[in-house]
């Protein structure tokens, strides 16, 4: 079937009313001209397909790549009907951190056999706020993994400044994913600092959304 | 701002009210402090919660308008920054950042805090979102903004 659009505006200077039938509109190339009505993730969401969690409080990070995590944690479980895109990530430090330099990111591992083991949860909820379904994946404030995981992006590097008092900012830490990793049943994503960060300092939270296979 | 997940609630707060014929869709969500803060490492985000029956009891309301700037419609969404009583105790949604505690001359440097929540977050009838602090901020510091879309339920 050829589809045939119209180069351009369809009326030259006014909008057309609602329930009028027109054609698609094309540019100068030919390409289609569509655009996005809607929020980005609306779709998404109102089909109960988006969900959200994070730290209810402050947590202590540990090292890098260690098997028994805490931090914030998603896990999709070897048995799940669905695939884990991963589409927002924040993070947050309450308190000075020890060591200059901390490198955060996301780091991801998988296990098609074993699950990772549920120490801490924290309640995942749907973002169709209150009237949406549970999720699938699991999500912990501990948790341990069943493989090393892996860095799979860095977002940034936490200083150590003389104190949390050098400036009163707050720049945003909070990583747009855009679906960019995908969580297959028996894979899991972590928030990642190179090193044990400040005394019940760190609070995270993921934005994912749940498809089928 | 209030404290963390306090149903006595100071802020600025977006709620869809029981029986509206919408779903309210978040786009964006900005923040910022005009005083320097009171504790270090103040997190900041979103937080969110959902009542079948009872509405936002609404303190300090505030007006909201159309983007189509003087001739949009009125919106079914009610938003408020004085004290309100939210229905339930609402759940952290979304970490935005840290609010540090320096003296507000140090820097010039304007960080951005616009947050684009690209439809991520719907509150039906019923629902309501709210900016979330781990600790309370200074006396009247907060200035904060919520842009959304009402679609038919």
């Amino acid at each position: 079937m050829l589809i045939q659009n119209q180069v351009g505006p369809i009326t030259a200077n006014s909008s057309i009313s609602a329930g009028t039938q027109v054609p698609g509109r094309a540019g100068q190339l030919g390409d289609v001209i569509v655009s996005a009505l809607h929020g980005r993730y609306y779709e998404s969401c109102y089909r109960r397909n988006v969900f959200a969690a994070a730290n209810a409080a402050g947590v202590v990070t540990t090292i890098a790549f260690t098997l028994a995590y805490t931090g914030l944690i998603i896990s999709n479980p070897v048995a799940s009907m669905i695939n884990c895109v991963l589409l927002k990530v924040g993070y947050a430090f309450m308190v000075l951190q020890p060591t200059s330099g901390v490198i955060v990111g996301v780091m991801t591992g998988y296990n098609s056999a074993t699950n990772v083991t549920h120490t801490a949860a924290v309640t995942p909820k749907s973002c169709f706020v209150g009237v949406g379904a549970n999720p699938i994946c699991l999500v912990d404030s501990s948790a341990t993994m069943p493989t090393a995981p892996t860095l799979q992006q860095v977002f940034g590097t936490v200083l150590d400044g003389s104190a949390l008092t050098i400036t009163n900012t707050s720049p945003l830490t909070m990583m747009d994913l855009e679906g960019s990793i995908i969580l297959p049943p028996g894979g899991y994503a972590a928030i990642y600092t190179t090193i044990a960060s400040g005394a019940a300092s760190m609070m995270a939270s993921f934005i994912w959304e749940e498809l089928p296979l | 701002m209030s404290i963390a997940f306090a149903t006595t609630y100071i802020g600025l707060y977006l709620g869809n009210p029981v029986g509206s014929t919408i779903n309210c869709v978040l786009l964006k969500v900005a923040y910022g402090f005009i005083i320097a803060q009171p504790a270090a490492g103040t997190i900041i985000g979103l937080m969110g919660g959902y009542s079948a029956s009872t509405n936002i009891t609404v303190g300090g309301a505030i007006t909201p308008r159309s983007n189509m700037i003087g001739i949009g419609p009125t919106p079914q969404c009610i938003a408020g920054a004085g004290s309100a009583t939210l229905p339930i105790a609402p759940t952290l949604f979304q970490v935005f950042g840290s609010v540090l505690t320096g003296a507000i001359t140090v820097s010039n440097t304007n960080p951005l805090c616009v947050v684009d929540m690209e439809g991520s977050i719907i509150l039906p009838p019923g629902g309501f979102v709210a900016l979330y602090s781990t600790v309370a901020t200074a006396a009247s510091s907060l200035v904060a903004s919520f842009t959304w879309e009402e679609v038919p339920v």
